[in-house]
């Protein structure tokens, strides 16, 4: 095996002992106190408990992220970086993006977020040309779709 | 007697005013099932008071031709945007997008429609002949059969997707995890609802799909293509000579095991209620890859990938009606929307059905065979249309993907919560991606969770009665045996390859 590809190798072994580990954590979290919390036991039943399903899926969860850091577990020592880190702040800036699609979504109308966001993304990919058509084309398109929600199933986007 | 019944049926459903609704219904079919987000159940619910004012079988004729035409639209967006828009396209993207990205977007688009028409043809045809001897079969299906055959696809599913069966078969159960949210289905405790009122019905399955399958895929090229990790050069790389976008009929039917396979799969997971177009097309997809013998080129724009998806996916189109005419049980959500239709025209689907209401349902099937000519007709008209945005710069048609994705989960519930859970999803889909664990899983078992449980508490509480009964049913021994096979063939293979990594 060359040196990138043992690189590479490497890096993803530790980061599915990293997944097998939030597995893990995730299920005995479950197990633990979401499910006595969240699932009430009905005080007469002759059935199977409501927290039997929940209970089993979380545990095989629980099973796969042990196996996963079994399977892993000789990369833990291994030096050099993942992309673990890279992928969790994708994920934030997305939550970031979501959280503003919502607000805007809540208090400024369907029409105004699409606008907003098609073009925000559209710069945001690196369009630099044609900006007027493009800014035109971010209002037209959710106006149009807000035109035919209600000309065509009477419903009022918000 | 049979001839004076196939011709009457012919002669009513080529009559031009049931000819137009058809073609009308394809046509809103495909257009709303290619939008992320709306697929041919949406569209079907919108659309069933327009068919109020038609006579029964227009009516039916118009349902099911949206029901074709949606169930194909989504492979448009599965290919060209590898944004499936519904969770059976899921499967299509995985060839189609990559086929695609190399120049070939009509030629698999033409693959996916062409596979789509000769699946449901299949479909249609074995729905005619073998109605009532199916139904009698699928009466055989109880929650242990059910149990085994879940499990069964959970093991065959998790072995073809994702980086790692370990990966996937966790993927799988989160998603049942997930599905668990709500109501329990036998003693109505809430669960997880954290006093929320919104989720007593549980997540709504549109807004996870498109949030984890389709919106997390727009996200993530916008993302790759904003930090430069990859180059917007789709639109460029597509034919543009007519000789390369060609797909000769030889070529076509090569692939003709594939096909046959696949619409026998669609037509077999169908006409069991409940199991639905998702699993039939994983399933057949993993069939195709196993049979196949250039197992590697499946993942990176192997024709075979999209035919054996398309073919079972539309089969399940026909031999859902196989429940919902012999035996009066929906085979999934659009055949009972297609049992609510038929009972507002007065017909009441059952074991009678055929005996009281022939002339509708022989007219019917006609209608279907028809509808498959139809929509190959329009979908190939449709095909130079949609081939126009594949030469748009990604860097244009991925932005509006993200309002299109919020029209479509609003429409149907006029929820802003689903939306809010569609964002969440996407957000997830994301996470799971980047680091290996698929999401497809995720989402089939969320989709096949509340189905899961249900069969296993039944099969749990006939093994509290009688302990042997279990034991007695040979088709749930052959599929339990089948996904022994499998767990043990992969751990076979993962103890080799750790040998040989050593």
């Amino acid at each position: 095996m060359s040196g990138s590809a043992q690189n590479l190798r490497d890096a993803s072994g530790r980061l599915d002992f990293l997944i097998g580990l939030v597995a893990v954590l995730a299920a005995v979290f479950a197990i633990v106190w979401l499910i006595p919390t969240q699932v009430e036991i009905p005080a007469v039943t002759d059935q199977l408990s409501p927290r039997l399903f929940p209970t089993l899926s979380a545990g095989v969860v629980g099973l796969f992220g042990l196996a996963l850091m079994f399977r892993s577990r000789r990369w833990i020592l291994e030096p050099g970086g993942h992309e673990g880190f890279r992928f969790f702040v994708e994920a934030l800036a997305w939550v970031a993006w979501a959280t503003m699609v919502m607000l805007l979504l809540s208090y400024a109308g369907f029409v105004i977020t699409g606008a907003v966001s098609c073009f925000a993304g559209m710069l945001l990919v690196g369009q630099r040309r044609q900006l007027l058509w493009c800014a035109l084309g971010s209002i037209l398109l959710p106006l149009a779709v807000q035109q035919l929600a209600w000309y065509a199933f009477y419903i009022q986007l918000p | 007697m049979m001839q004076d019944i196939v011709l009457h049926a012919f002669a009513a459903a080529i009559q031009p005013m049931n000819l137009i609704f058809i073609a009308f219904g394809i046509f809103l079919g495909i257009v709303i099932g290619a939008l992320p987000g709306l697929g041919s159940v949406t569209a079907m619910a919108v659309l069933i008071p327009l068919t109020f004012y038609m006579s029964p079988l227009t009516a039916i004729a118009f349902l099911v031709g949206v029901n074709k035409g949606g169930t194909s639209g989504g492979a448009v967006p599965a290919i060209l945007l590898n944004s499936p828009g519904t969770p059976e396209s899921a499967a299509t993207a995985w060839d189609g997008y990559p086929m695609a990205r190399r120049g070939e977007a009509f030629r698999a688009l033409k693959f996916a429609l062409f596979s789509s028409v000769t699946g449901d043809t299949i479909s249609d045809l074995l729905l005619i002949v073998l109605v009532v001897p199916f139904a009698a079969f699928a009466l055989q299906f109880g929650p242990v059969e059910y149990t085994a055959v879940l499990l069964f696809s959970f093991a065959l599913i998790a072995g073809i997707a994702g980086d790692s069966p370990l990966k996937s078969g966790m993927a799988i159960f989160i998603g049942i995890f997930l599905a668990t949210v709500g109501l329990d289905p036998v003693s109505s405790t809430p669960r997880f609802t954290f006093g929320r009122i919104e989720l007593y019905d549980g997540l709504s399955l549109a807004a996870l799909a498109i949030g984890a399958l389709a919106l997390s895929s727009v996200v993530m090229q916008i993302s790759d293509l904003a930090t430069r990790r990859v180059v917007d050069d789709f639109a460029a790389n597509q034919a543009v000579d007519k000789q390369d976008r060609k797909l000769p009929a030889r070529e076509f039917f090569s692939y003709w095991r594939t096909l046959i396979r696949g619409a026998l799969i669609g037509s077999l997971v169908g006409m069991l209620p409940g199991l639905g177009v998702t699993l039939a097309s994983f399933m057949s997809y993993a069939a195709a890859r196993r049979s196949s013998k250039h197992k590697e080129k499946f993942g990176h724009g192997e024709p075979e990938g999209i035919i054996a998806t398309e073919s079972a996916n539309s089969a399940v189109v026909g031999s859902n009606l196989i429940p919902t005419i012999a035996l009066g049980i929906p085979g999934n959500i659009a055949a009972a929307l297609l049992i609510g239709a038929l009972m507002m025209h007065g017909v009441v689907p059952g074991p009678f059905m055929l005996q009281m209401h022939g002339e509708l349902i022989y007219g019917l099937f006609a209608s279907m065979i028809v509808a498959n000519l139809l929509h190959l007709l329009i979908g190939r008209a449709g095909l130079s249309l949609w081939i126009l945005f594949a030469r748009v710069p990604r860097r244009i048609i991925l932005p509006p993907v993200l309002m299109l994705c919020i029209f479509g989960i609003y429409l149907p519930s006029q929820s802003l919560w689903d939306v809010g859970v569609m964002l969440a999803f996407a957000g997830m889909g994301i996470l799971f991606t980047r680091v290996g664990i698929s999401v497809v899983c995720t989402v089939i078992g969320f989709l096949l969770g509340e189905m899961f449980e249900t069969s296993l508490r039944q099969s749990l509480l006939l093994f509290q009665v009688d302990g042997l009964s279990i034991l007695a049913s040979p088709i749930a021994g052959i599929f339990l045996l089948l996904t022994i096979m499998i767990v043990a063939r992969a751990l076979w293979r993962g103890s080799r390859k750790k040998a040989t990594t050593a």
